[in-house]
């Protein structure tokens, strides 16, 4: 039996099929099932293991599963997946691309351009080769009766079908029929037989659907075969890896995260923002709901309806009324200020306009907001005039009325709650009113900043004395209610098309601007704070509604989904120039605008256009820095990578499921190092990467539930045209005299040497150069009161520096205690360990490098005149990784080592003569692994995806347990 | 980013510019050289995927035209434009009058066209098709071939396993046409990628080559999972037939008890590249010590065009627009509006394509220009402007403010906000309180007055009653 179990894998979903209720979905070597009907999670099992699972395939009567990836296939029984006593497993000598079950024997075609005919206990029985001896990347199987006839797809651009059960000479079988239209690699082949249509998609960018006269078979049979173009699709953005074809319909899914759903005469259907920018390579149609199902690269599960609901309406005005402004009352209700000043009520029941008031005052300029609840709304006019309506039973009054002392021009109006709002007039005037009783009283004034734009653009309520506004400028200002002037000032938020949207949530204030950031900001006793900023895919940001943000890319309306990451729905609106508003409840989401005059409404079926998630997403791509750890009874993993952004994921207690908590995308650049320490009771992570930038973040246990995530500080140098784009590698936090002292490995072969200031600001305190190396780690530890620091760099030294004199000031040029060369190039992770044996103390050095090897060295740290670092013994190994080492850790008596060759080795070596003895291997389905770490006895390896298993051996569980060792 | 940030990240890619490479590769097979000198007496040899051809360059330069190559100099040869001007220390070390090397030949092969070389025979094939192979080996009919080398890789799809796998039939193509024309002794370089079980395929290796290492050169990047292998001493087996070599060697070798434990043959693994040799992972300043000041280069081979450039329809815009193109737009947009011509209607798509090019070119001294120029543009119209035009200027004035700034927080009532809650509200209204127990109404009066407060006291409370529901409908 293994020492390890897996507990949970996160990478590329590569393979998703619906059979029955049941969705099957490879990720990693596991094979996970789902109900569709009950969108839940039912089962998984462990089908290989190292090893992806490719393709899954039922047998007609659907009591048997044939499982494959890379060369490896396995049968197993189905639907009970877990009671198969008996897998059987085989490897076939060659690249699986596609398979197929039948009841006494299966077949195989693999990339090598050969169809494998084995029989049902996995012996082969039959090869037929290609006459065209090429590499594949595609390939399909199609059966009829006992005919077999293969599709394969080339490097270069070709379908080819052959038919290995009719004309087979010797094993080797001809070409029939060259499909030819494609200009590059062919991913994904696909036929349905009962329409006659083939699918192809290249990563030319394009899809065809290719129109056969009679069946396969037949056609193969004629002397003129006749397949020829239906239809050629392009809309992707990047390569399609993935097609299929339905009844009335085919969908294409590729490297730019897009499913695009087709007619068969190439008309768009739907197109799906699916998984946050990662590849598609896994989707499945359950043609009875009408549901697609869709798997992303960054282990993201969802399911969508086929088609939309959505309803587009244009109503028009009474004579065709240009409309001025709009809002949604409830009920999908609408009122309507045409340029006229008319004001008109639309009642969605009767679908019927009504002419409720005119308001001939209003006829060049009015302003209309609603408030919050949509029952109320108000007009507001150029000589200070306010008209509050309220809908009552599908009734419109005018409640009141009102005039500013000024008589002049209302700029902006913001509802703060139901009864009061604040509105600005000329010189920066800030009217709060109160609306009791029906009658408006003024409640107090206040001046905004002198500025060129110097009006409200937004505002709210922080608490009963705090308000906040923002300016036409991208200013905020915190307004107590006593108070005629701001008592705090934040400028630059957005930039200067102005702070669109405010809103509180919790405890924390949300800010969108037209620059595409939404900035979220903390209030402590009453000090607002910078907390985190988020990029977004597009600029105009315009109001944010629980997890979803409207507004505006380019000429389309947009609602983004924050926790998806991802586009729910768009649409050609003309622009954010408009009035416009947007109604969400829980089934139905509305929005109107005004476009050439006329008012347009589009009425969302919620359902039909939001995913469910059957898996959360994680990272896009490479997690290249993950830490797990345990804060207040839970497990947090908190990673970072190539897709710039920081997420912090819980997971379960027994470490089978996580939950992100948050996406954090705050890097300029991508993330290559995180490290967190508990200092002055809080608990701070570091992450730092790509345009030598640091953020310092906090995590907070907020209420037992919930932990919150703060930005305290983002350090970065801003860069001139002739600096090279420097990274920093590795960081090592080091307390020192009651201060925390940061140190950066940085990519231009300088160590960065920072301190944190009492404001919790990162500052830099001054740069000491090895040399012209790239350093890739950093770490230090304290021996016999010094402190020593430990480079290692692209050159294969380990390089030794005395903390005390780098922390020195004065000092012009420092320089390394001593070197020792370990590897042959870049060594990519370190770890340490000292022990004390006769009263003498040793460290030991254990590192893993680019070459294949691992070294451990003991080291002996004398200080006599200086110190002084001599190598006592060591020991290397080249053999059990064949690829880069990127994780090395020490446990006790035994060592860990990862690499890129997705292998776990573990050793036992003895301190004195470092006798060192392979003990165990285990293989990850996780490519580019990047690292790992512990978390009480299970292990994370990280990279492209997560993998946490579970040590079962007992004497490994008994490190786990003492807690010096985590 | 300008056009110089691919420079700043790769001192490879700048170097292969400055000394008139088509690509960054041609410093691996110069490092290899450099430690296992493969060239020794080759006079025939195979490019296998050889697009765009720096390493047939070499081939070309090295054997045909008969050069000693000093990395770390300057060369002058296959320039297509400017890199001409030669400085003292590096200088060139070809001989214009020395006589070419007739009976070299060099084959070079790959999927791609690629612009003729001095010397080099050119074919296009897939080299992982039988026919291909057929081709290559009539090209050493009667001879044999000293030297086969392959830089092959596929468009790596993102799925680790199958991308190495495909690089492993890629050389085990190229393997099989090594069979075909390498004499024996002879060698055999190519690249493999270090993932999953390579191990397995490059100990096979050692069945058919005397000596077999795995190579990294200092130009290859550490994070990279590409390296070579270098086979040496061509030695084939007893009645070794190249047709039938899938049973020799296979990747699906099932005997993997042989192959995991620590006493199996490890194939050495070595780094080369002199330990001066800049390596790819370390940022280096654009100017270099004691060299010439950094100029900015074209590359010397623009890459080929993707299978989707030819494409019927038009795709999507790509997001990151190419400078090149950049330009253009920005300059039509200029022109536009200088010369009043601008559409209203597109002004939003021309925003965002503004905000597009900006944000890839901050740097660039043109882009900046046409911005300036485009700003004077808009301030112009800006003069005689008309309400609705006013917000779309504004926009557009937005793309002039090129500094960016961070947030700027200043707390202009500091004491205020350091004071406790008690001070702004509690005490006030206890005073409040105070004076309307004892019915002192100027003073009152001045307290709202002090405190800012317009509205009467009933209405004050009533308005703080209702705003400690804040979030609650209350309509
Ligand atoms: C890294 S480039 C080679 C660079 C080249 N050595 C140089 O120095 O310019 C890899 C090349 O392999 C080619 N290639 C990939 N698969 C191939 C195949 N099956 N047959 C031939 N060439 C192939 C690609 O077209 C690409 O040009």
């Amino acid at each position: 039996m293994s020492v390890f179990k897996n507990k949970l894998i996160r990478t590329d979903v590569t393979y998703l099929k619906i059979v029955n209720d049941y969705i099957l979905t490879g990720i990693g070597g596991d094979l996970q099932i789902f109900s569709l009907s009950n969108e839940m999670f039912i089962t998984k099992v462990k089908i290989f293991s190292g090893q992806k699972i490719y393709g899954v395939e039922t047998n007609k009567s659907k009591n048997k599963l044939l499982v494959y990836g890379g060369m490896y296939i396995k049968v197993i029984d189905f639907p009970n997946v877990n009671n198969s006593k008996e897998h059987l497993m085989s490897s076939v000598k060659e690249w699986i691309l596609d398979a197929k079950l039948l009841d006494n024997k299966l077949c195989l075609a693999t990339m090598n351009n050969k169809l494998l005919i084995l029989s049902s206990n996995l012996d082969v029985e039959k090869e037929v080769l290609c006459e065209e001896r090429c590499i594949l990347y595609s390939a399909f199987i199609s059966i009829n009766k006992n005919e077999i006839v293969v599709m394969s797809g080339t490097v270069f651009s070709e379908v080819l079908i052959w038919w290995p059960t009719k004309y087979d000479n010797n094993g080797i079988s001809p070409v029939l029929k060259k499909l030819t239209g494609h200009k590059g690699v062919i991913f994904s082949i696909d036929y349905h037989a009962e329409t006659g249509v083939i699918c192809s998609c290249s990563d030319d960018r394009s899809a065809i659907l290719w129109k056969l006269k009679s069946d396969i078979t037949q056609e193969l049979k004629k002397s003129n075969i006749d397949i020829s173009i239906l239809t050629q699709v392009h809309g992707h953005s990047s390569r399609i890896f993935r097609c299929k074809v339905f009844h009335d319909f085919f969908i294409t899914g590729g490297e730019d995260s897009l499913v695009f759903i087709w007619s068969h005469s190439g008309d768009l259907i739907r197109k799906i923002e699916a998984h946050q920018g990662s590849s598609i390579w896994a989707i499945d149609v359950d043609e009875g709901t009408k549901q697609i199902v869709i798997g992303g690269s960054n282990s993201g599960l969802s399911l969508f309806p086929i088609n939309s609901d959505i309803e587009n309406l244009k109503l028009s005005l009474p004579k065709l009324e240009p409309p001025n402004s709009i809002c949604f009352m409830s009920n999908n209700n609408i009122a309507s200020i045409t340029e006229n000043g008319n004001l008109y009520y639309y009642l969605d029941k009767s679908k019927s306009w009504f002419l409720v008031e005119k308001h001939e005052e209003l006829k060049y300029y009015c302003l209309m907001q609603s408030s919050k609840c949509k029952k109320l709304f108000a007009l507001a006019g150029y000589k200070g005039q306010i008209f509050l309506y309220k809908e009552d039973s599908n009734n419109l009054k005018l409640i009141c009325k009102y005039i500013t002392l000024r008589e002049s021009r209302i700029y902006s109006f913001h509802w703060l709650t139901c009864n009061t709002f604040l509105i600005c007039q000329d010189n920066g005037i800030l009217l709060l009113l109160f609306l009791h009783k029906n009658n408006i009283n003024l409640i107090s004034t206040y001046n905004l900043p002198q500025s060129k734009e110097r009006w409200t653009t937004s505002a709210t309520f922080f608490n009963k004395e705090l308000f906040i506004v923002g300016d036409r400028k991208g200013h905020l200002y915190v307004y107590s209610i006593s108070n005629k002037e701001p008592i705090q000032i934040i400028k630059r938020v957005h930039n200067h098309l102005g702070v669109t949207h405010l809103s509180l949530d919790k405890n924390q204030l949300n800010s969108l601007g037209r620059n595409g950031i939404l900035r979220t900001f903390n209030i402590q006793n009453n000090v607002v704070k910078v907390a985190a900023s988020n990029k977004l895919p597009f600029l105009w940001l315009a109001k944010i509604l629980n997890n979803l943000i409207i507004g505006f890319s380019g000429n389309n309306f947009v609602i983004w989904d924050y926790k998806l990451r991802s586009i729910l729905f768009e649409k050609e609106c003309g622009g954010g120039h408009r009035s416009w508003d947007f109604i969400k409840t829980s089934n139905n989401c509305n929005v109107a605008y005004v476009k050439d005059k006329i008012i347009h409404c589009v009425k969302i079926d919620w359902n039909s256009v939001c995913p469910k998630e059957l898996i959360e997403g994680l990272h896009v791509n490479q997690i290249n820095s993950l830490v797990a750890f345990n804060y207040m009874n839970k497990k947090y993993l908190v990673s970072g990578g190539e897709d710039t952004t920081i997420q912090i994921n819980e997971l379960n207690n027994n470490c089978t499921l996580i939950k992100k908590l948050h996406n954090l995308k705050s890097h300029l650049s991508n993330v290559r190092t995180i490290k967190h320490v508990l200092w002055k009771n809080q608990k701070l992570i570091f992450s730092a990467g790509g345009r030598a930038q640091i953020i310092l973040w906090a995590i907070k246990n907020e209420n037992n539930d919930c932990i919150s995530c703060n930005e305290f500080c983002s350090y970065y140098e801003s860069m001139n045209t002739d600096d090279a784009e420097m990274r920093i590698m590795d960081l090592y936090l080091h307390i020192h005299n009651e201060k925390l002292y940061i140190f950066a490995a940085c990519s231009n072969g300088f160590i960065k040497i920072f301190y944190l200031d009492d404001s919790n600001k990162i500052i830099l305190k001054e740069n000491v150069f090895y040399k012209l190396k790239c350093i890739t780690k950093i770490i230090g530890f304290n021996f016999d009161k010094h402190s020593i620091l430990v480079t290692l760099a692209t050159d294969g030294f380990l390089i030794f520096w005395d903390i005390k004199k780098l922390l020195e000031e004065n000092v012009q040029e420092k320089y390394p205690v001593q070197s020792i060369k370990c590897h042959q190039s870049g060594i990519n992770s370190v770890d340490h360990k000292i022990y004390k044996s006769n009263n003498e103390s040793y460290v030991i050095f254990l590192t893993g490098g680019d070459d294949n090897l691992i070294a451990l060295n003991k080291l002996k740290i004398t200080n006599i005149n200086g110190l002084k670092i001599d190598v006592l013994c060591n020991y290397t190994n080249s053999g059990v990784h064949c690829s880069q080492i990127t994780g090395t850790k020490i446990l006790d008596n035994y060592f860990f080592t990862v690499s890129i060759d997705q292998r776990l080795c573990v050793f036992e070596w003895t301190s004195k003569k470092l006798e060192c003895n392979f003990c165990t291997l285990y293989k990850t389905a996780i490519s580019d692994v990047q690292g790992f770490d512990f978390i009480d006895n299970k292990i994370v390896i990280f990279g492209n995806g997560v993998d946490v298993i579970k040590c079962m051996f007992k004497s490994y569980m008994c490190l786990f347990k003492n807690p010096n060792y985590l | 980013m300008g056009k110089t940030s691919k420079d700043k990240r790769d001192i490879y890619y700048r170097k292969a510019k400055e000394q008139g490479w088509r690509a960054r590769s041609a410093f691996k097979l110069l490092q290899i050289d450099e430690k296992f000198d493969i060239f020794k007496g080759v006079t025939k040899a195979v490019d296998l995927c050889a697009a765009p051809g720096s390493w047939s360059q070499v081939l070309s330069r090295k054997l045909y035209l008969g050069e000693t190559i000093n990395i770390t100099e300057k060369c002058t040869l296959f320039h297509t434009d400017d890199i001409a001007e030669k400085n003292n220390v590096g200088e060139s070390q070809v001989d214009s009058k020395k006589l070419k090397n007739e009976n070299v030949k060099i084959v070079a092969v790959d999927l791609q066209p690629m612009s003729p070389l001095p010397g080099v025979i050119q074919l296009q094939g897939d080299i992982t098709k039988y026919s291909t192979a057929q081709e290559i080996i009539g090209h050493f009919e009667g001879t044999k071939a000293d030297l086969v080398v392959c830089d092959g890789a596929p468009d790596v799809t993102g799925l680790h396993c199958m991308d190495i796998y495909i690089q492993a039939q890629l050389l085990l193509g190229a393997l099989h046409i090594t069979c075909h024309v390498l004499k024996v002794g002879g060698t055999f370089v190519a690249k493999i990628f270090r993932g999953k079980d390579n191990d397995l395929l490059t100990n096979q290796l050692l069945t058919l080559f005397t000596e077999v290492f795995v190579v990294k050169p200092s130009s290859s990047r550490n994070s990279s999972i590409e390296a070579f292998v270098v086979c040496q001493k061509y030695n084939p087996p007893q009645g070794f037939e190249p047709k039938l070599m899938t049973p020799y060697l296979n990747i699906s070798n099932k005997d993997f008890s042989s192959l995991e434990g620590v006493n199996r043959v490890i194939i050495p693994f070595v780094v080369c590249g002199d330990v001066s040799a800049y390596d790819s992972d370390t940022t280096y300043p654009l100017q270099l010590e004691g060299e010439a000041p950094y100029k900015y280069r074209p590359p010397v081979q623009p890459p080929i065009s993707p299978p989707y450039y030819s494409s019927k329809k038009e795709d999507t815009p790509p997001s990151t627009l190419s400078l090149k193109k950049s330009k253009d737009q920005l300059k039509n947009i200029v022109e536009s509006f200088e010369s009043g011509s601008y559409k209203l209607k597109s002004l939003n798509n021309t925003l965002d394509k503004l905000n597009n090019i900006r944000k890839n070119s901050e740097k660039d001294s043109v882009i900046q220009e046409y911005i300036e120029r485009l700003g004077k543009a808009v301030n112009k119209i800006t003069e005689n402007k008309n309400d609705t035009l006013e917000e779309i200027i504004e926009n557009l004035k937005a793309l002039d403010l090129s500094k960016k700034e961070d947030i700027f927080v200043s707390n202009p009532m500091e004491d205020l906000l350091q004071a406790s809650e008690e001070l702004r509200s509690s005490k006030v209204e206890k005073r409040m309180q105070e004076l309307k127990n004892s019915n002192d109404l100027t003073n009152l009066e001045e307290l709202y007055n002090e405190v800012n407060i317009v509205a009467d006291e009933k209405t004050f409370q009533e308005f703080l009653a209702h705003i400690e529901l804040l979030d609650t409908c209350t309509c």
